[in-house]
């Protein structure tokens, strides 16, 4: 490693925490530092009280707190009554950054409990101590948290979405639409999804409803809770808080396995596109130096308004079958096993990283990060110094990011914005069609960033068919 | 799931001995750091109650003028209220009545009758001939006030007030956990039908 210290270094997930208390100041739900939670539930008693004053002397005054600036840290308040939620988090990160996981927090609270609920509770019994009713929910919360820093698609509000081949996606697509004979049972159906890990493979849905991106990561948070993850069949009741904050739906999630994977005698598949029958994925695109093979999972969600379980279920039942017709399962499999594209790949000079999200479509894309300074001594980086720069590359994203959409109180929006450390280069870039994030070695001229992301780009077009859901099915 | 939180409020007039009160109980220096700024501060406690462990978290008000009036926000879902006045001063406890009001309208408490105050005679170690307060005028008041518990204490010797403030606890107790015997929740699962414009462009 270089001997150059960087300065900006604390984005670690694990330094940021989380606080959520009722309107009396009653505590719900926190994320705290180890160091710190070793140091008694007194302390966290105590800042909870103070958060709930500082909270109050302004709510007196019908006025709101938003944050306090205390270098090395900014608190970030935001008050949805009957809850208040605070974030202690990097002072130089953006303030924004903060809000966005603040408020993907409460969604995550309203899923469990819906907006109505929440208010008759608490403003029946303002003394109620609601962790009576999230106690089940704490672990799901705590580890979707630690993601969220990681989070693309969190960040810009989008999908993030399976690479795969454009003919095997309108499959699963396929699978997902109801036979006809089944329509009309079927009317209260939100929408239908396959998902790879915690990417999208394909949303069917009915011509009336439309998609929302935090809908979809509240419902992607819950069925990959360590309770749901995993199971045949899960029937859960959730809120979907902007489909409506107020009601309570279904969600049927069904983590599909390979009906016989010990049988090899399957006929030989004609359609598969590398034939590696019975041997293992491709080792080319594995991400990190674990050198495990990843053991992707595929879930089929479904959504639902009423809660007529049997309808679900053997709906759930067809489209399984449907899944497993033509391999293609054991296709989305192999995919989510090679999802991890390298940057190589584009086989652009000086291109470390990047994230793109196609606006038109809502969905964000991203390679694997494979290191910044890692090119020429292969391996000698080890994870902790690569999840540094991972971690302090996430964070300049972040920073680029807020200032091109001006979150943060800036005077304007940009189009670009190019940054530069000792290290990396990030340049953002945003267009109508599209918002571009990209790494690069920061040896380039500024002059080769723009041509990096316009290679980029192309690269995008070329590959769009294959990085995005489009043409999603409505029925 | 953590320890159990109880909210609890101490009202009373300027100089009744509202803060030592809660220094001695809680036998800890006091902050006084959010007091001058926005006229509250708050010690906790932990403390043990019919075997179970809760945390006290005692809500001190400054008792002057300027904020005589801590607002909603500093009020809402206590669990306990505690008025105190001083034995010797027959004004503190003429004030108890508005203190007590005062405490009603702000946290609007959902079962008002039975919500649970404590009222402290303080200063019991001041030479009898100074006291303008005799036992039986405050135990009448709060028997009119639907038998509210009273202690006379010395926060300057420490006469009852762990006994009052135990008190304080049980009852707080009784009336965080009294929400579960009238619960409405967990809700039935509701099935609203969605609205024909559900979701959301994005």
């Amino acid at each position: 490693m270089g001997d150059v210290k960087y300065e900006p270094s604390s984005h670690k997930p694990a330094d940021r925490q989380y606080f959520v208390l009722t309107h009396a100041g009653k505590p719900v739900f926190t994320v705290r530092k180890q160091e710190e939670v070793d140091t008694g539930s007194d302390e966290v008693t105590n800042l909870i009280g103070v958060m709930h004053a500082l909270i109050s002397v302004f709510e007196d005054d019908q006025d709101k707190i938003r944050s306090i600036v205390a270098p090395p840290v900014r608190i970030t308040f935001t008050i949805r009554p009957p809850l208040y939620y605070v974030c202690v988090a990097p002072s130089n990160e953006p303030e924004s950054v903060a809000r966005i996981y603040l408020e993907h927090l409460h969604l995550l609270i309203l899923s469990v409990l819906t907006g109505s609920q929440l208010e008759r509770i608490l403003t029946r019994h303002t003394n109620f101590d609601l962790r009576r009713l999230l106690s089940g929910t704490t672990t799901m919360l705590q580890t979707h948290l630690l993601h969220l820093p990681t989070s693309f698609a969190i960040l810009t509000s989008s999908l993030n979405t399976l690479r795969l081949d454009a003919n095997l996606r309108l499959r699963a697509a396929d699978a997902l639409v109801p036979p006809p004979n089944m329509k009309s049972k079927l009317k209260d159906i939100l929408y239908a999804m396959v998902v790879v890990d915690d990417r999208v493979v394909t949303i069917a849905r009915p011509k009336k409803h439309t998609v929302h991106p935090a809908d979809i990561h509240v419902l992607l948070a819950t069925i990959g809770s360590p309770a749901v993850k995993g199971n045949t069949a899960s029937w859960l009741p959730i809120c979907l808080p902007k489909f409506n904050p107020n009601s309570l739906l279904h969600a049927y999630a069904s983590y599909l396995t390979l009906p016989d994977t010990a049988v090899p005698s399957q006929p030989a598949s004609t359609r598969q596109e590398e034939s590696t029958e019975g041997g293992e994925a491709p080792a080319d695109n594995e991400e990190g130096a674990t050198g495990e093979v990843h053991e992707p999972s595929v879930c089929l969600v479904i959504v639902s308004a009423s809660g007529d379980f049997e309808v679900v279920r053997q709906w759930a039942d067809v489209a399984t079958q449907r899944l497993n017709e033509a391999d293609t399962l054991k296709h989305l499999i192999k995919a989510g096993q090679k999802s991890a594209y390298s940057v190589d790949e584009l086989g652009i000079p000086g291109l470390r990283h990047f994230f793109y999200k196609s606006r038109a479509n809502v969905q964000v894309t991203a390679p694997a990060f494979e290191g910044i300074e890692s090119l020429g001594k292969e391996g000698e980086m080890d994870q902790i110094d690569r999840e540094e720069e991972w971690d302090r590359l996430l964070a300049l994203y972040r920073l680029v990011w807020d200032a091109i959409h001006a979150k943060s109180g800036q005077e304007c929006t940009l189009k670009l914005q190019y940054v530069r450390t000792e290290r990396v280069s990030v340049m953002g870039w945003i267009t109508q069609s599209f918002e571009i994030y990209i790494a690069l070695s920061p040896r380039l001229p500024k002059s080769a960033a723009v041509g990096a992301a316009n290679a980029v780009v192309k690269w995008m077009k070329q590959e769009e068919s294959r990085l995005f859901l489009k043409d999603a099915p409505v029925f | 799931m953590g320890r159990v939180l109880l909210k609890v409020i101490i009202l009373g007039d300027s100089g009744v001995g509202k803060t030592s009160l809660m220094n001695q109980y809680v036998n800890k220096r006091f902050s006084n750091q959010y007091k001058a700024t926005i006229g509250a501060d708050f010690l906790t406690k932990e403390v043990m109650v019919d075997d179970r462990q809760v945390t006290m978290q005692l809500w001190d008000t400054a008792g002057q003028e300027r904020f005589q009036s801590l607002g909603v926000a500093f009020y809402r879902g206590a669990d306990c209220c505690v008025l105190v006045y001083d034995v010797n001063s027959a004004k503190s406890f003429d004030t108890l009545d508005s203190w007590r009001d005062e405490f009603l309208i702000q946290a609007n408490p959902q079962n008002a009758e039975n919500f649970p105050f404590v009222v402290l005679g303080n200063k019991i170690d001041v030479e009898e001939n100074k006291r303008q307060v005799t036992q039986k005028r405050a135990m009448a008041w709060c028997q009119a006030k639907g038998s509210i518990p009273y202690f006379e204490t010395s926060a300057k010797e420490a006469i009852n007030v762990e006994q009052a403030f135990q008190t304080i606890a049980k009852n707080a107790l009784q009336q965080e956990t009294d929400v579960e015997l009238y619960a409405d929740y967990p809700d039935p699962i509701r099935i609203d039908s969605p609205g024909p414009s559900g979701g959301c462009n994005c």
